[in-house]
């Protein structure tokens, strides 16, 4: 019995690594041509470079202005990210305590918000927050949230759903007010969706590039991608600089990643009500 | 015991502002614009539905609401089915494996489109000329050049994209299954296959919803993995309708135009969206 | 471990409460009683030349503060510069491509007629600015196209570059290349990207510069596309897609340029003085012995013309408060007609100046002062595509040309089709 599944697992992990090699390929077209000069990216695209060169990596870093881009992309990130997870966590309680004709009405203008096509809304968006002189970061958090908030809403809910009522109403009886009760109790259980929503969102803040350029293009303000653009002419384009660029700006998110990894916790409500 | 009128309202107001502000009220000034001439900066004149008259005669547009259609069935199954599949792979018990495979599904998404779309491009032309050249099959040449191949193309590297992302989702929902429920039914001697259809499946139900939802939703508003690998090429027959919509903004400057596409769009999509979560709704409910 | 957790929240959320108070009156400062001035620039590749001349200005006039925007990527330049205005962020300087950005900008737009840089402007060059015989832009620079050509190769094949005088001649000369072509070691002669959507335009300029008398406000102003050049446009396309790498429609500008071109697998690219730069950063010593550049035979069969002029021109904001806008003309005619502009421009920037005053001699690589003389010399179209109507090159002409080339339609149905297009994108 547990050779078998020694076997198994064995196998399993055979599989894994025959499927990762598809899914890492393009990645290992990224890093190889990143040690390459602009003219042997096209000339030998898939095997290792001739003559590994490390000097598109400085080049790239100081292109990019890599602190200072970092820590602006970094705040932006966290910001929006804590915006998000705490305005969506409490909407989608309220939404899933309150059953009835309004909440799903409102559910419901969540999904319709989903769909709507970006570029449809863009000269508007910035119309309207230019009109109110929020075209900073501030604005650019604010309509993180209004972007974000549908998908956010929907995985809170949805967790939100299998937690019972009767844990809030036995708070409540314990002298808890709803605040508390989200605060203490419903949080906490909802951690896992609550790391979903923060990887989630993270990579599409910390990639974002046709917003912020259209928001925060100002000197100081710049992020990473705004910076990488800059590889992007208008006629020749600096490959070799970008995908190191991409590297570099890759390695914090995976860092990231691989942390919270840890926290995506089996079983929420342990210990719970079930 | 029920939440309190002032407290409910509360709780919603934050992301309510938002999404009224980021989302609606542009929403509503895009309708108003598809009603007039207007180049970005001021509206010229009021043409009434004169736009929307000509959209429907106006076969590219037409042409690219078809192809988008095509191509996000094909994403959606695509992605769907081989997202579950890696949901379910990578929650084996492989110790450590497990985290390290996650990651690799996952990390598509690091990326953004334009990038993608060019070491994609480089995969599609010189990659598969590669392999072409080792195995005499004429599938692998000149990809990208004809429609057929460029829409090929860009499923495949949207289910590549995406199908990381909707594995995540489905694993948080995989997660939520208690252990005494799987345990259980091993004890009582249920198989692999029994486990997943009897148990996995049926509490997966909501998940199915929430991930249909996503990867449609995303499939359709697809810009930049279409700019950057075919560009709608060639001769625009692998234009998705989000490109085409910005191009009428933005190429030919017609933004009323552009904004009266963008409002027939949005209706199709929540036509579908809507049936879409209407039929799996009912589906968890009758699970 | 849940008190820290609020607590890290409730400190998140002060902080960003801070950033709204401390960004919130960024926008619209007074920069410290300085005149500040906000240049709205998309030419990438010479961000850093820029930021260097504003560096220079700044430091000859400590009350100037100048910033720099600069948006890459290309494709999202009008709709940035579009937002900026929506936005009320109006620059102060920015560039403007053509004839239907002044129109699209006019009540903005500042009459530069008066300005030393625009006295300076070579003759013509003001004209893609000018709407009413006032001019709203100062030229960026002088761009030129026309085949862009590897004469080693040439002259490996027994051809003489400089021989080639009429439309024949060229027919001969890729006829000549293409019978050599497997001990050139060519893939092709040509390496035209048929995948670029501004490479086609740019293509078709040279056929429809002569059919608007070679004059951008009658381009602009024209209703109507009849394909007068069409007969000559269309053995030209056969001659290169005959002779082309294949599939023509996959092949993009890398391709074409950065690896068949400077790697002497093709003979004949349709581009222009830009790729030098993106040819030098790869290898220094092919726009010095290598590159040539040969004139296209349309309106007579021995008479060659390439296409030159500005593609872009600085326009000033008039809105803007009277000292900014003194302060705009002021360093926008410094750079062009100060010693150290002058230098900068054609050293550093790279750029085929397009204005009088320049030594010819101290253009650094031999296209571009030869597009430089030709321009001077009257050898020289328009850049017409530039006032085609809005998206017409893009998202019309390209589209069906590409067709043609794929023999999915005749050549009458390709100029039927882009003519009528013409007239109601018009």
């Amino acid at each position: 019995m547990i050779a078998q599944n020694k076997a198994k697992t064995y196998g399993f992990i055979l599989l894994g690594l025959v499927l990762s090699i598809f899914w890492f390929y393009p990645f290992y077209l990224v890093i190889v041509n990143s040690f390459k000069t602009k003219s042997e990216i096209f000339v030998n695209t898939l095997g290792f470079p001739t003559k590994a060169t490390f000097e598109n990596y400085p080049e790239a870093f100081a292109a990019l202005e890599f602190i200072q881009s970092f820590f602006n992309s970094l705040v932006i990130t966290t910001l929006s990210i804590v915006l998000i997870c705490i305005c969506t966590s409490m909407a989608a309680y309220a939404l899933s305590r309150r059953k009835g004709k309004m909440s799903s009405a409102i559910y419901f203008i969540f999904a319709i918000c989903m769909l709507i096509p970006f570029q449809s809304i863009m000269i508007p968006l910035i119309s309207i927050f230019g009109a109110i002189d929020m075209l900073n970061r501030a604005g650019l958090m604010v309509m993180y949230l209004g972007l974000g908030s549908s998908l956010a809403v929907f995985l809170y809910f949805g967790a939100l759903r299998g937690i019972p009522q009767a844990l809030d109403e036995a708070a409540i009886i314990d002298g808890c007010n709803r605040f508390q009760v989200y605060r203490y109790i419903i949080l906490p259980m909802l951690k896992p969706t609550t790391v979903t929503v923060i990887v989630l969102n993270a990579i599409w803040f910390w990639n974002d590039y046709l917003l912020p350029s259209l928001v925060i293009n100002k000197d100081g303000m710049y992020t990473i991608p705004l910076k990488m653009f800059y590889f992007f002419g208008e006629y020749s384009k600096q490959w070799h600089l970008a995908l190191a660029a991409l590297v570099i700006a890759i390695i914090p998110i995976i860092v990231v990643y691989m942390f919270l990894q840890k926290y995506i916790i089996k079983g929420i409500s342990d210990g719970a009500v079930k | 015991m029920k939440m309190r009128n002032s407290t409910y309202w509360i709780f919603l107001a934050p992301c309510l502002l938002a999404l009224a502000m980021v989302l609606i009220l542009p929403f509503f000034q895009g309708v108003y614009y598809s009603f007039t001439e207007y180049n970005g900066f001021e509206v010229t004149e009021f043409v009434g539905l004169d736009n929307y008259i000509k959209l429907f005669q106006d076969d590219q547009f037409l042409y690219s609401l078809l192809f988008t259609g095509g191509f996000s069935v094909a994403s959606v199954i695509g992605i769907n089915i081989i997202g579950l599949l890696l949901a379910l792979f990578v929650t084996q018990k492989m110790g450590k494996f497990n985290t390290v495979f996650r990651t690799i599904f996952f990390m598509p998404n690091l990326i953004g489109g334009i990038i993608l779309g060019f070491i994609w491009q480089f995969i599609f032309l010189k990659a598969f000329e590669g392999i072409a050249d080792l195995t005499g099959l004429d599938f692998f040449k000149g990809w990208l050049a004809d429609t057929e191949t460029g829409f090929w193309g860009l499923v495949i590297l949207f289910i590549w994209q995406m199908s990381g992302y909707i594995m995540i989702i489905y694993i948080s929902f995989l997660n939520n299954i208690p252990d005494e429920l799987i345990e259980a039914s091993t004890i009582d001697g249920a198989n692999v296959w029994q486990r997943f259809w009897k148990i996995k499946f049926p509490l997966l139900a909501p998940a199915f919803t929430v991930s249909l939802f996503l990867s449609l939703s995303n499939a359709f508003k697809v810009y930049d993995q279409n700019m950057a690998l075919t560009a709608g090429g060639p001769f625009s027959s692998t234009q998705m309708a989000t490109m085409n919509i910005y191009d009428s903004a933005f190429k030919v400057q017609e933004m009323g135009y552009a904004q009266a596409k963008a409002i027939i769009f949005l209706l199709i999509i929540t036509v579908i969206s809507v049936i879409q979560l209407y039929m799996t709704r009912k589906r968890e409910t009758d699970l | 471990m849940k008190k820290n957790v609020i607590k890290g929240l409730g400190t998140a959320l002060l902080l960003s409460g801070l950033l709204v108070g401390c960004s919130s009156n960024s926008s619209g400062g007074d920069g410290g009683g300085k005149v500040v001035v906000d240049v709205f620039n998309i030419k990438v590749e010479t961000k850093d030349q820029l930021e260097a001349m504003i560096e220079k200005y700044e430091s000859e006039n400590e009350n100037v503060d100048i910033n720099l925007t600069t948006v890459g990527g290309g494709q999202d330049a009008a709709s940035a510069l579009q937002a900026k205005f929506s936005s009320n962020e109006e620059p102060a300087i920015f560039l403007l491509g053509g004839l239907s950005d002044a129109e699209k900008y006019q009540k903005y737009l500042l009459d530069v007629s008066d300005m030393e840089s625009a006295k300076t402007a070579i003759d013509g060059t003001l004209q893609g600015s000018t709407i009413d015989g006032t001019p709203y832009g100062i030229p960026l620079n002088i761009e030129g196209f026309g085949w862009m050509i590897n004469k080693e190769i040439f002259t490996s094949a027994g051809v003489d570059p400089a021989s080639i005088a009429s439309y024949d001649d060229f027919v001969k000369a890729v006829e000549t290349i293409d019978s050599k072509k497997e001990e050139l070691g060519l893939e092709a002669v040509f390496g035209f990207s048929g995948k670029e959507d501004w490479v086609t335009s740019q293509f078709s300029n040279h056929f429809t510069a002569p059919e608007f008398d070679n004059d951008l406000n009658v381009a602009y102003e024209s209703t109507e596309l009849t394909y007068k050049y069409g007969d000559r446009m269309k053995e030209y396309t056969d001659l290169i897609n005959q002779y082309n790498v294949q599939p023509i429609l996959s092949l993009d500008y890398s391709t074409s340029v950065e690896e068949l071109f400077i790697n002497d697998k093709v003979a004949i690219i349709h581009q222009g003085n830009w790729i030098v730069p993106s040819l030098d950063s790869i290898d220094p010593t092919f726009s010095q012995e290598k590159l040539g550049i040969l004139p296209l035979y349309v309106s007579g069969d021995d008479e060659g013309f390439i296409s030159a002029g500005p593609s872009w021109f600085w326009g000033i904001n008039k809105e803007k408060d009277e000292e900014v806008v003194e302060t705009s003309k002021d360093f926008i005619d410094w750079m062009y007609t100060s010693d150290y502009g002058k230098q900068q421009i054609v050293e550093e920037f790279k750029y085929i100046p397009a204005h009088d005053g320049y030594d010819i001699e101290s253009i650094t690589d031999p296209v571009s002062k030869e597009v430089y003389q030709m321009l001077l010399d009257e050898k020289a179209r328009v850049w017409a595509h530039n006032q085609h109507p809005n998206g017409f090159g893009s998202t019309a002409f390209f589209p069906e040309y590409q067709k043609y080339l794929n023999g999915d339609i005749s050549w009458d149905e390709f100029t039927a089709t882009t003519s009528s297009k013409f007239t109601e994108m018009r």
